[in-house]
């Protein structure tokens, strides 16, 4: 990667370093120097300018004029050329606002504080779910609209915000074929999945790396390839409002200290959600689960919530989460050995504590809650047919697994209480002859039993891990952030994790990222039409 | 139950793989002996800071892509992977003993050198 897109304004700032522009952080002094700043400001500009075109560096950032003074050692905060929007956070959300802002014919500024594209989209497997697209079309599947509302709906118990949940079933046909055409995203082959699934997972190809990787790969490329600015090590701290309380730019914390952007149109906060916060997750989740393993990204901490609360935002569904299995000593996902229909899942002292038939999902969130230790292994025999992948899988992880041709002999591989490992599999295996799994505590209600009796046995250990939050600042339709009388915050949008309302309890595999596509393509959108209107007045 | 449950806690220990058969000669000492300057790595003379992968690229390939090819039959590839392209000092130390970074989360027995 070319080294003045990596370091953003990071060039240019130290060329800039000894301009005299200073302005006083207070703000009661910030309006009473505006006049003087406007002015100076437009100096600055063309100072800028001037130096940027010597330094060669005009071509790489011609999008970015960044005028900062010595910000660090005069106590100061360096005020900044306006954008059109400003971008805060580079994930899947994020990127995609950027370009598609761009090729609206918008200016963007897109600030990441870490030093690449950091949050979760970077450990997703790549599934994007969607109806209507081309690709479908092209495998002859007809994955309709209405089936995906109903069951976007269903898996959030009806707590999806119907209207958002519409947007993304109307959308996301082209916001996927966008991904193929604009960004370059190719699908492996689609294959028929179970509820809620279906035909409507688009597997990325990730060509050796996790299928959000690979994603995020592209969207830097394809914002490299406009001369996008992208600023890392580039933290929002706070938002800039003016006198109506319509969000003007955002504060953010760079390496030469702190730095003013100015947005014309809007700030789209796509930090991410809060994951990785711990004082959020106990607060707004509480009890065991905010204590449970990290699946993602350890730098989503919750800044959708930080930065727009002080404004008025309307922040929902703040106790929602989406858990799935993990080993956190190898972040190894064991989610194929617990959603194939077959096994029985044993604590640490060889009882079962789970009816096995939920999803993989269910038997995760559970897991904290019926174990004190939110520690559990599946118990599999060789009836499983894809026994052999999950056990290459694990080996070449170095992840941990029990194989062994006797029931007694896996228990006392794994270090389990022997007798009770054996009395819980005969146990299974004789309600499953007399036909009476459904009575046993907790019940067993798959819908294809099967004995357990075919060695060798497995075992393989999973935990409940956190894999993103719902929670955030509520949207309408056209991705503006609301306010507690569901109004617009005049120049604040939020999309992917960061956006509250289009998740509740569980979502649908995939619609995650293809989410933050959607909404991401909606704000630039939106933002083009307002700096549009502004233009014509 | 004692064995069931250290699966989980000492796993990650049992995995952590050195380069200590180049313990006692690190990175940049042996770059030293190929006369690779303290500033060819570092960009200054009196280095305060890690090197940035811009100087160590000048040499080796001219860009990830190029590393990528050359340790592709590695597993998993650490010149291409979902975390992206980080600098490579998070894994290459040059004073000190190399470390994968990637096995904060994972165990992968691969040498760094
Ligand atoms: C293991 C795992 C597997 C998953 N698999 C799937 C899947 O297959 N399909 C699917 O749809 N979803 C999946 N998800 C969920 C999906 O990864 C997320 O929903 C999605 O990546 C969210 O994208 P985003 O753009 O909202 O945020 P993120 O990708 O989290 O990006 C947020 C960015 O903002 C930056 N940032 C944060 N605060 C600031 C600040 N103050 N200033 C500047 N920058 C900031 C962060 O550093 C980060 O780079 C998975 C998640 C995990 C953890
Ligand atoms: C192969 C390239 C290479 C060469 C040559 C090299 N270094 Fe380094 N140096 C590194 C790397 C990589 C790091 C960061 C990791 C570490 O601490 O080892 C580093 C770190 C340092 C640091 C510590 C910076 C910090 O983060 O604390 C100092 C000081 C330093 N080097 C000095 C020197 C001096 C002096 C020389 C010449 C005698 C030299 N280096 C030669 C690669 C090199
Ligand atoms: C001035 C050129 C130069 C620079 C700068 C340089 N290297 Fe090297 N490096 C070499 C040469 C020459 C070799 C030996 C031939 C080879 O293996 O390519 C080498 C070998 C290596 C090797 C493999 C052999 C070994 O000794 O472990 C690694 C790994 C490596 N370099 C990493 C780095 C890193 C990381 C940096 C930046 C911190 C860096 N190099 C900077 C020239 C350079
Ligand atoms: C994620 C950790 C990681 C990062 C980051 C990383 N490397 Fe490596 N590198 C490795 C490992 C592991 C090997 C050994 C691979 C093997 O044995 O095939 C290696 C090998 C090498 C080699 C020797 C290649 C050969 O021909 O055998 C060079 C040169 C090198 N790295 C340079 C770099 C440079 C330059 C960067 C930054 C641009 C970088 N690496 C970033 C882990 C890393
Ligand atoms: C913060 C934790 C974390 C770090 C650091 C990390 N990974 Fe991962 N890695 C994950 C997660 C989470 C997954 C996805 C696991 C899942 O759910 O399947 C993953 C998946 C993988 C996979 C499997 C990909 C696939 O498509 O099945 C490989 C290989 C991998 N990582 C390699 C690496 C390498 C190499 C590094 C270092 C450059 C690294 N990881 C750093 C968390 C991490």
């Amino acid at each position: 990667m070319d080294d003045a897109f990596l370091a953003g304004g990071g060039q240019l700032t130290a060329q800039l370093e000894h301009s005299e522009l200073q302005i006083s952080t207070s703000n009661e002094h910030e309006r009473a120097l505006h006049m003087e700043q406007q002015n100076s400001r437009r100096e600055m500009i063309k100072k800028c300018l001037a130096v940027a075109a010597t330094a060669g560096a005009a071509g790489t950032l011609s999008n970015t004029v960044l005028s900062t003074a010595n910000a660090k050692e005069a106590n100061t905060v360096s005020t900044i050329e306006t954008f059109d929007l400003i971008i805060v956070g580079a994930g899947t959300g994020g990127l995609v606002t950027a370009i598609e802002a761009y090729d609206q014919g918008l200016k963007p500024l897109l600030i990441e504080k870490m030093d690449l594209p950091a949050g979760n989209s970077i450990y997703a497997l790549g599934g994007v779910c969607a109806c209507g697209t081309r690709f479908q079309k092209e495998a002859g599947i007809d994955a309709n609209k209405e089936d995906l509302f109903t069951d976007m709906m269903a898996v959030s118990a009806g707590q999806a915000d119907p209207a958002l949940t519409r947007t993304y079933v109307e959308q996301v046909g082209g916001a996927v074929d966008w991904l193929q055409d604009t960004v370059g995203l190719k699908f492996l082959k689609m294959i028929q999945m179970p509820y809620p699934f279906l035909n409507r997972l688009h597997r990325i190809d990730g060509g050796g790396i996790t299928g959000g990787g690979k994603l995020i790969r592209l969207l830097v490329a394809a914002c490299k390839k406009r001369n996008i600015p992208l600023h890392f090590n580039t933290k929002a701290v706070e938002l800039i409002t003016d006198s109506s309380m319509s969000v003007s730019g955002v504060r953010a914390l760079t390496d030469n200290g702190l730095v003013d952007f100015k947005a014309r149109g809007g700030v789209v906060i796509a930090s991410g959600g809060f994951s990785a916060n711990s004082e959020m997750l106990t607060a707004y989740v509480g009890g065991v689960m905010a204590k449970i393993p990290l699946r993602g990204s350890p730098y989503v901490t919750g800044e959708n919530i930080s930065l727009a609360k002080p404004l008025f935002a309307k922040l929902v569904n703040l106790d929602q989460f989406h858990c799935g299995p993990i080993l956190a000593a190898t972040h190894v996902n064991p989610a194929d050995a617990l959603s194939n229909g077959h096994g029985v899942i044993l604590d640490l002292r060889g009882k079962r504590i789970i009816d096995e038939s939920n999803t993989y999902v269910t038997k995760a969130r559970l897991l904290p809650v019926v174990t004190p230790e939110n520690k559990a292994y599946i118990l599999l025999d060789s009836r499983w047919a894809k026994a052999e992948h999950m056990v290459k899988k694990f080996t070449e992880s170095n992840s941990p697994f029990f194989q062994d041709n006797t029931v007694e002999g896996l228990a006392n591989k794994v270090g389990l209480p022997v007798d009770a490992v054996i009395s819980s599999v005969n146990g299974y295996n004789n309600a499953l002859k007399d036909n009476k799994l459904k009575e046993l505590t907790p019940p067993c209600s798959y819908k294809t039993p099967e004995p357990l009796d075919r060695p060798p046995y497995y075992a393989f250990p999973y935990e409940a891990g956190m894999t993103a939050t719902f929670g955030g600042p509520k949207i309408n339709v056209s991705a503006q952030v609301v306010n507690m009388e569901d109004r617009p915050i005049n120049g604040l949008y939020a999309v992917g994790n960061a956006a509250g309302g289009l998740f509740f309890k569980d979502y649908i595999g995939g619609s995650q990222l293809a989410g933050a596509t959607v909404f991401g393509r909606i704000a630039a959108r939106h933002i083009a039409q307002i700096c549009k209107k502004a233009n014509k007045a | 139950m004692k064995n069931a449950l250290t699966v989980f806690a000492l796993l990650a220990m049992n995995f952590v793989f050195t380069s200590s058969s180049m313990a006692d000669e690190h990175l940049a000492d042996r770059h030293r002996k190929l006369q690779v300057k303290c500033a060819s790595c570092h960009g200054e003379t009196k280095p305060f800071t890690a090197p940035k992968m811009d100087k160590c690229l000048s040499c080796h390939g001219g860009s990830y892509e190029k590393l990528a090819s050359k340790t592709a039959h590695t597993h998993p590839n650490p010149h291409f992977t979902h975390i992206g392209d980080k600098e490579c000092s998070s894994c290459h130390k040059g004073h000190k003993e190399s470390q994968l970074f990637c096995n904060d989360c994972h165990a992968f027995d691969v040498k760094v050198p």
